[in-house]
């Protein structure tokens, strides 16, 4: 987006014009999403988390510095409200162990459309406490240190918790290479597998 | 082992953070922000409202006080009627010698105020040399009543009060509601003696009756407290104290409020059992609970100013009003769905997360009866009604009842 239009945009959210707002929200919905998916089970709670974030971001936009990034702003609020739903949601999170993935199938019709949505698809099937230590460290680049202490765990079970969740994620893309390939396709997470793509990928990032 | 897990850690990196990824815009998305924060509005809105009005009620209470206070009284004089009368000392041997010299000295005493002046009495207080008295005298009828405070006699009878016989005097009955206070100066005293039980401690019990927007899903709770009341004038008193509350009561459920408590329901039949594994987008649809069972533990801090309609012998019947502060500290929320007979067993459970200062509005009304002069019984049937949503579950949270208190009072003797 122009940075005068955006300029624009925060001033109208400033005087708490919907109409500002909701361009805003508009413009920045995919970003943020990206952000919120990664941390949440499927995209209805990616939905409601990027929600949270954006109410925060709308109420308190008169805190927006604006000689900083408006993006990395936005972001540090869905980074936060991520971990703060992580963290309430503690006691409710069922831990999934996935002992098995038969009747995942997931289908490369395109090698982009399959490295985003179905390895979105695999964070989003880790368990709550392996997903946040892998984003936090793989894709966000936070130390265990500094992870032990946003999740108040210790630096210990972070080490461990990526170690998990990096072989579910392994097994995973092992399992996809051994499904049935003459499912049709029927939406973005249960389509059928392209098996050279996937050993072409395999055999490029993991060789066994 | 360390480079595989860097490769998969930068697949991963690469992809979910890639700009070419998107996810459409839905529409229905930025209509639930849109809700929240038309809620928020309104919330912000009514807050600034309540505000704007308590800071008004305030500075006028205080207005009204200051002059109250500093408006200075009319020295009352001494009535005519008591002024130059004729004393002849009782011939009586039991007469006390002390007491002719006091009468002798009304003459020259200084009117406190008067008490009671109809078209049979008159009564006022005088001061003699910072000795108090009190003096009743019955017009047309040549007899005068009297209390020294202090000092008093052992010759006195029951009720405190010497009633003599001077030749040209007849007894009568004093009024038993006459009181004295304590002379701290010796200039005219020109404000209205202080009532006993200038301070109170009471215990209080009641049931109450909780209920959102109105009472007609009410649910019975119940209060315990200990509360603290000081007398400011002689009609008006100031309360304040703690309570703590079991407030109970149903509510309909705001998926804005909570927007994780839902389940999901196949498309074709079956019950997805409250989680969402494996789910597949459009095969599902959301359910959501019908109503909310709340179970509330609120410590509640009253501010209240109480004016006295009547105070009659042992009888004290008064009216107020006040603004209570609710700090939430367990906060209980059990969802209720409709269908399927499913006992829901979802829960959510909060500690200490909400506090409300100044945010509900207190009416009493109270009748006290007096055993005796340290302890008293009232009872107080009082409604509050709240000034801004209340708790996480952000309801306007009624409550009514009727206060069992025992009172005790902290006033020294006089």
């Amino acid at each position: 987006m122009v940075e005068d239009k955006l300029k624009q945009l925060i001033e109208g959210c400033k005087k708490q014009n919907r109409q500002s707002q909701q361009l805003l929200y508009q413009e920045f919905y995919s970003f943020a999403m990206r952000i919120c998916a990664r941390f949440v089970h499927n995209n209805y709670e990616a939905s409601e988390v990027l929600n949270d974030g954006f109410f925060k971001a709308l109420t308190n936009i008169d805190k927006y510095d604006e000689n900083r990034s408006f993006k990395t702003w936005l972001s540090k609020i869905m980074y936060n409200t991520s971990i703060d739903y992580y963290r309430s949601n503690l006691k409710n999170n069922k831990m999934q162990e996935l002992d098995s993935v038969n009747g995942v199938e997931i289908d490369a019709e395109v090698e982009k459309k399959l490295e985003y949505d179905d390895l979105l698809a695999m964070v989003q099937k880790l368990s709550p406490s392996y997903r946040v230590v892998f984003n936090l460290f793989a894709i966000d680049c936070y130390s265990h240190e500094e992870i032990a202490k946003m999740l108040g765990i210790s630096e210990g079970a972070s080490r461990s918790n990526l170690h998990k969740a990096r072989q579910k994620l392994k097994q995973m893309i092992i399992l996809a290479t051994s499904m049935n390939t003459n499912s049709e396709p029927r939406n973005l997470y249960s389509v059928s597998i392209n098996h050279k793509a996937i050993d072409d990928l395999w055999n490029r990032n993991f060789r066994m | 082992m360390d480079k595989r897990n860097k490769d998969l850690d930068e697949l991963f990196k690469e992809k979910l953070t890639s700009e070419r990824s998107a996810h459409p815009f839905i529409k229905k998305k930025w209509d639930a922000l849109e809700l929240m924060l038309d809620l928020s509005e309104k919330k912000r809105k009514q807050k600034v409202f309540v505000y704007r009005t308590l800071i008004g009620a305030a500075a006028t209470l205080l207005i009204s006080f200051s002059i109250w206070l500093i408006k200075p009284t009319e020295p009352i004089s001494l009535p005519q009627e008591l002024l130059n009368l004729e004393y002849k000392q009782d011939e009586s041997p039991d007469f006390p010698q002390e007491f002719s010299d006091e009468i002798n000295e009304l003459e020259e005493a200084h009117a406190v105020e008067s008490i009671m002046n109809d078209s049979q009495h008159i009564e006022c207080k005088v001061v003699i040399d910072k000795v108090k008295f009190e003096v009743r005298k019955t017009l047309n009828e040549n007899l005068m009543f009297y209390k020294k405070s202090h000092e008093i006699k052992s010759s006195f009878n029951s009720n405190n009060f010497y009633t003599r016989t001077l030749p040209f005097l007849k007894s009568i009955q004093l009024n038993s509601n006459l009181k004295f206070t304590d002379i701290e100066s010796d200039h005219v005293v020109n404000s209205l003696p202080k009532r006993g039980n200038d301070f109170l401690i009471s215990i209080l019990a009641a049931p109450s009756l909780n209920g959102v927007n109105g009472f007609k899903n009410g649910e019975i709770g119940n209060d315990l407290g200990l509360l603290f009341s000081f007398n400011i004038t002689n009609k008006l008193s100031i309360s304040t104290g703690a309570v703590y509350a079991k407030k109970l009561y149903e509510a309909d459920f705001d998926r804005n409020i909570y927007p994780n408590i839902r389940r999901y329901e196949s498309i074709n039949g079956g019950f997805n059992n409250g989680s969402s594994n494996n789910l597949i987008e459009n095969s599902y649809t959301e359910v959501f609970p019908e109503s909310v069972y709340a179970d509330c533990r609120v410590l509640d801090i009253p501010l209240n100013i109480n004016y006295s309609l009547m105070d009659q012998g042992n009888n004290k019947v008064s009216v107020g009003t006040g603004i209570s502060s609710y700090f939430m500290l367990k906060e209980k929320y059990q969802f209720k769905y409709a269908e399927k007979n499913i006992i829901n067993s979802e829960k959510l459970e909060l500690r200490n997360e909400n506090r409300h200062i100044m945010s509900v509005l207190n009416f009493q009304a109270s009748y006290t009866r007096q055993l005796n002069p340290k302890m008293g019984v009232s009872l107080q049937p009082y409604l509050k009604i709240p000034l801004e949503y209340i708790g996480y579950g952000e309801t306007k949270l009624q409550s009514a009842g009727i206060a069992v208190k025992v009172n005790f009072s902290l006033s020294a003797n006089k």
